[in-house]
């Protein structure tokens, strides 16, 4: 249990102050910004594994103290003794947990940005910084917070409370390798509902929902001299997403940007922001030879 | 010294042109460090290694990465799935090969059977005809 608190303390002071500060922000190159985004997904992941044992060993320790104190055929005083050694043990797990729960971090950062930074490396000259502001807090917090609605009813439920969140979690620029530069925003915007109605029993339940929509605004400033653009892609299905094109003297922008829906939390494809720079570039055109 | 003959990028290709440092044993192409895949143990390019992955992999980039690494295998091995989904690379540099014609890049209208005679005046070259 002390291996995710030894993790913490031996990882790099520029990542202990990233855990701390909840976001990573700044100029890197991609194998600097990979290399510190692998050690925290990897140290994410193991607290996270970290704390969901210790769940169940705070399980464990309550069931031991009610299990002992109530059913056991022990003297009182032995079980009363193994009680509180067990609830003793349930609120130190609950510190350490606690305490784990604090370096907990988005799990956006291994399955949306990892990946894209490995690939957005790919079209990136190695020694070329790029800049990127990543928040790692979690989507539901309360300074995310946007507002909370009025209790409210509906079919079944008899008391609905919505209460909104804005986490703009991911943005950033980098200027590629075929002197293009690219822009990108990740936007989630969550309604957690949580819906109450009596049941026929005369209890009360409540259930908690997740609306997700995410936006994926991405923009591709390329060079005129190396591409052209236009209007519409060759070969492409209708797309979903939508799409500007703006030619310019020296360079065209392309702006591509598509909403995504989802009924749970979890983190985006990265195949979405991989998909909608694919259809900016879809919209250049290769070079063209010069006749002169 | 030969120069690696793989091809940098995701959403465009680019020549590599750093010096080559041994041969794919699948392809044969010159490669560099750089285009050497790890994983095959230095033995192939890693658009080769990205090509044998294929079959064990998804469309999915989370789903061929269980241990979280994103290295430039990967990356090689998810680039050449990506393009076998449809999307077509534009190709910047100047060395055609054929290595990539299944992938359908958008590049010069230069094709291996035209001769390319070395000049940037195409007006007079064999290419104006």
């Amino acid at each position: 249990m002390f291996s995710s608190l030894n993790a913490f303390n031996s990882l790099s002071p520029v990542l202990r102050r990233a855990i701390d500060q909840k976001k990573i922000a700044g100029e890197f190159t991609a194998q600097v910004l990979l290399e510190q985004m692998r050690a925290l997904a990897e140290f994410d992941q193991q607290n996270s594994t970290m704390r969901s044992r210790l769940l169940k060993w705070k399980l464990l320790a309550i069931a031991l103290a009610i299990g002992v104190l109530f059913i056991s055929p022990l003297p009182f005083l032995l079980r009363l003794g193994i009680s509180a050694v067990a609830i003793a043990a349930f609120i130190y797990l609950s510190i350490i947990t606690r305490r784990l729960s604090q370096f907990a971090i988005s799990q956006n950062i291994g399955a949306v940005a990892l990946p894209f930074i490995a690939i957005l490396k790919q079209d990136m000259q190695a020694a070329q910084t790029l800049s990127i502001r990543l928040d790692l807090t979690p989507a539901i917090v309360s300074k995310k917070c946007t507002g909370t609605s009025k209790p409210y009813e509906r079919g079944a439920y008899k008391k609905i409370i919505d209460t909104t969140y804005r986490d703009a979690w991911f943005d950033g620029s980098a200027r590629l390798a075929d002197d293009a530069i690219l822009r990108w925003r990740l936007l989630d915007t969550i309604c957690e509902s949580k819906r109450s109605k009596r049941s026929s029993s005369g209890k009360t339940k409540t259930k908690l929902r997740h609306y997700k929509r995410s936006l994926v605004a991405i923009g591709l400033s390329l060079p005129n001299k190396s591409y052209g653009v236009t209007a519409s892609a060759s070969h492409a299905p209708a797309s979903a997403s939508k799409i500007t094109v703006q030619p310019g003297d020296k360079r065209s922008d392309v702006k591509v940007v598509r909403k995504i829906k989802a009924k749970s939390l979890d983190p985006i494809d990265p195949r979405a922001l991989i998909e909608v720079i694919s259809e900016a570039y879809k919209r250049a055109t290769p070079p063209t030879r010069s006749a002169a | 010294m030969s120069t690696c003959q793989c091809k940098s990028g995701f959403f465009s290709l680019r020549d590599c042109g750093a010096p080559a440092l041994g041969q794919c044993t699948t392809c044969q192409r010159a490669m560099c460090y750089e285009h050497s895949a790890v994983a095959s143990k230095f033995s192939q390019c890693r658009d080769c290694w990205g090509r044998s992955e294929q079959q064990t992999a998804t469309a999915n980039p989370r789903a061929a990465n269980a241990n979280n690494t994103y290295d430039d295998d990967w990356a090689y091995s998810y680039r050449h799935r990506y393009y076998g989904s449809g999307y077509a690379p534009i190709y910047l540099g100047t060395h055609h090969s054929t290595y990539y014609d299944q992938y359908d890049t958008r590049s010069f209208h230069q094709r291996a059977g035209e001769i390319d005679d070395g000049s940037d005046n195409t007006r007079a070259g064999f290419n104006d005809s």
